[in-house]
């Protein structure tokens, strides 16, 4: 491993920024997700930086159980975003569609359909906890040696 | 017809909207005040209207209801006017007067209210 | 809508400031907004079509999955409208408890809705200590339901869980926090120049557009329209419940609503607490056949389940009409209109508390 990949490593391990967008949940997630912003969890001493900027983002937070609006506009936000990038899914939605997956619904679960999901939280909702372990632990082992692994 | 350059087609989310119970109900009520198909009110109120309004048409209606005014009521204007907003206040207001001005020439009521609603119709077509 | 200018500003479906996603297209000239109108459809899920058929056990789960932020009252308003089918009543010491769940509800729900807004008018330092005072009731309401949101806790006839002692004496001692702390914050946003400056007579709302649109909650109580559900509600009743009214109707007066009601609804649970007495927590009964249509507050407004049952206690029709409709259409068609500046887009409409779950579920 060069020294500037190690430098990368560590750097980015500490820097994560995080954009989230909400495909028809019920904002139960949402809220989870706000709460991690409070100063009681808070995300920034970890490095985590949540601006919902998918051209800035690494890391992507997916909540909800995919509404037909969103067809056509979740790829191309999938494709803002620069690599190295990651999706997480949160809550039950994004993988199973929870109670929205009935007949008669109008959702079209799971999202791993549409993009590809790293990780998955399940939960109705999740704590913000798991949302922020979950965070920290799958981010540094994405983006270790990116260059190197895919030169 | 709107043509849609960059927006997705929103008619089918809006006919969704208007197929939910409470919405349904309005909608029956006006066309039948019209004399109108539902779906061919449907098919203004989508073209017309944009996706909030529609789903504040049930309150809207709930709010307008309340006028005293009894040619109006047989004409469903407040509900055109000031819920729906497919007529400005003043057109209503218009064609409430052209009403009177009739009935007090001899026409028959019904004949008027009819006349009117033909008015009302060319108005708000699309 | 037609076409009067050019030029349309395009706001969302993914916008830094909105939690969740919508669309309000605004024409401009220059900077002054002539209108607005909102495209939805981005978290339409078709609740009320999942619903029919469906008995009430799993009906009451949805209800609660229509909006995450107000869920309890969700929750309440539909069992309360079964209840009111099938002539179930509530034992009274379960009558109490939902009071005070509901009422910490709408606490967190309001200093969401108030750490929204400041942080839309990028006042980070007030909005994250009213984020974390909302932690202070989250945590009551994990210790009275079990979980921190979409808590099942309200039942046909009574309550799932007891307060106990300990409970209750932690409830005190939170309230008491909330109250000295929120009154620091109060004052912070009542003196504040940079916050007057963007909120004081920003997105008016006058009376008769607020009645027109049939606006509810804090945005239409900041307008002076004194209607208030608690009102008429049996068990508020018994804790001498008197709405809270402003009349400047800009988007500080909805925002000190808000925080106005965040104190009255911890003097509303001391209250509850006091008068509370021990008994059971459940009534039991059996859902009959029936039409209803019922009506309850919630933290943002008038919220309506009309519902028709059959005597297996299956759900046949339903439709539910949140207040979150009503403040949206209002905020869009008549607060937007005419707004000084393209900056205090965002500030208007989050100062109305939309809920996009909820208005279109």
């Amino acid at each position: 491993m060069s020294l500037l990949q190690s430098l990368k490593n560590s750097i980015r391990s500490r820097s994560i920024h995080v954009a989230y967008v909400n495909v028809g949940s019920c904002n139960g997630c949402d809220i989870e997700l706000l709460a991690c912003l409070s100063p009681r969890y808070d995300i920034e001493q970890y490095g985590i930086y949540v601006h919902n900027n998918p051209r800035e983002a690494d890391v992507l937070l997916i909540t909800g159980a995919f509404s037909p609006q969103w067809e056509d506009k979740l790829k191309p936000l999938w494709d803002k975003i620069p690599n190295p990038k990651v999706a997480v899914a949160i809550g039950n939605c994004p993988i199973s569609g929870c109670v929205f997956n009935r007949p008669e619904t109008l959702v079209d679960p799971p999202v791993s359909k549409h993009i590809p999901i790293a990780a998955e939280i399940p939960g109705c909702p999740p704590r913000p906890t798991e949302i922020i372990s979950t965070i920290l632990s799958l981010a540094p082992l994405i983006f270790k040696d990116y260059e190197e692994t895919n030169r | 017809m709107t043509t849609y350059l960059y927006e997705k087609d929103l008619r089918q989310m809006k006919l969704l909207i208007l197929e939910s119970r409470r919405h349904d109900a309005v909608v029956q009520e006006i066309a039948t005040t019209l004399g109108i198909k539902r779906q061919q009110l449907r098919k203004i109120l989508i073209e017309r209207c944009d996706m909030i309004l529609l789903e504040n048409l049930p309150a809207r209606c709930d709010a307008a209801r309340e006028t005293d005014d009894l040619i109006s009521q047989s004409l469903g204007i407040p509900l055109i006017t000031q819920a729906a907003e497919l007529l400005t206040r003043e057109e209503g207001a218009r064609i409430r007067k052209g009403v009177n001005v009739q009935i007090e020439h001899g026409v028959p009521r019904e004949t008027a209210i009819l006349e009117a609603k033909t008015e009302i119709l060319e108005l708000i077509r699309v | 809508m037609k076409k009067t200018v050019d030029v349309s500003l395009p706001i969302g479906p993914m916008h830094p400031l909105f939690k969740e996603p919508c669309r309000i297209k605004c024409e401009t000239r220059g900077e002054f907004v002539l209108s607005a109108e909102v495209e939805l459809g981005y978290v339409k899920k078709g609740i009320e079509r999942i619903m029919r058929g469906r008995p009430w056990q799993e009906v009451m789960f949805l209800a609660e999955r229509v909006c995450g932020i107000c869920s309890v009252v969700h929750n309440y308003v539909f069992i309360e409208a079964v209840e009111n089918v099938s002539g179930i009543a509530p034992t009274e010491r379960a009558a109490y408890l939902r009071v005070i769940v509901n009422e910490l509800d709408r606490m967190q729900s309001h200093l969401l809705a108030n750490y929204s807004y400041c942080y839309t008018i990028e006042h980070e330092t007030l909005a994250m200590y009213l984020l974390n005072l909302r932690e202070t009731v989250m945590d009551q309401l994990e210790l009275i339901t079990g979980a921190r949101v979409t808590c099942a806790f309200i039942i046909p006839g009574g309550v799932r869980c007891d307060l106990s002692a300990d409970g209750a004496a932690s409830l005190r001692t939170a309230l008491d926090h909330i109250d000295s702390e929120l009154s620091r914050f109060v004052r912070i946003f009542e003196t504040g120049p940079l916050i007057g400056l963007r909120s004081k007579g920003v997105g008016l709302l006058t009376k008769e557009a607020a009645i027109e649109a049939h606006a509810a909650g804090p945005t239409a109580r900041a307008s002076g329209i004194p209607d208030d559900l608690r009102n008429i509600h049996p068990t508020y009743r018994l804790l001498d419940f008197k709405p809270v009214i402003r009349y400047e109707g800009d988007n500080y007066a909805r925002i000190m609503v808000r925080f106005e009601e965040v104190f009255q609804s911890t003097g509303l649970i001391r209250t509850a607490l006091a008068l509370m007495k021990e008994g059971p927590i459940r009534g039991g009964g059996t859902i009959k056949a029936g039409t209803v249509r019922y009506r309850g507050e919630a933290p943002r407004g008038e919220l309506l389940y009309d519902l028709t049952t059959d005597e297996h206690g299956r759900i046949l029709e339903i439709a539910i009409q949140t207040p979150s409709i009503m403040n949206i259409q209002v905020c869009a068609h008549a607060m937007l209109k005419n707004a000084q500046s393209a900056a205090d887009i965002t500030a208007i409409f989050i100062s109305s508390d939309p809920c996009i779950a909820c208005t279109e579920r």
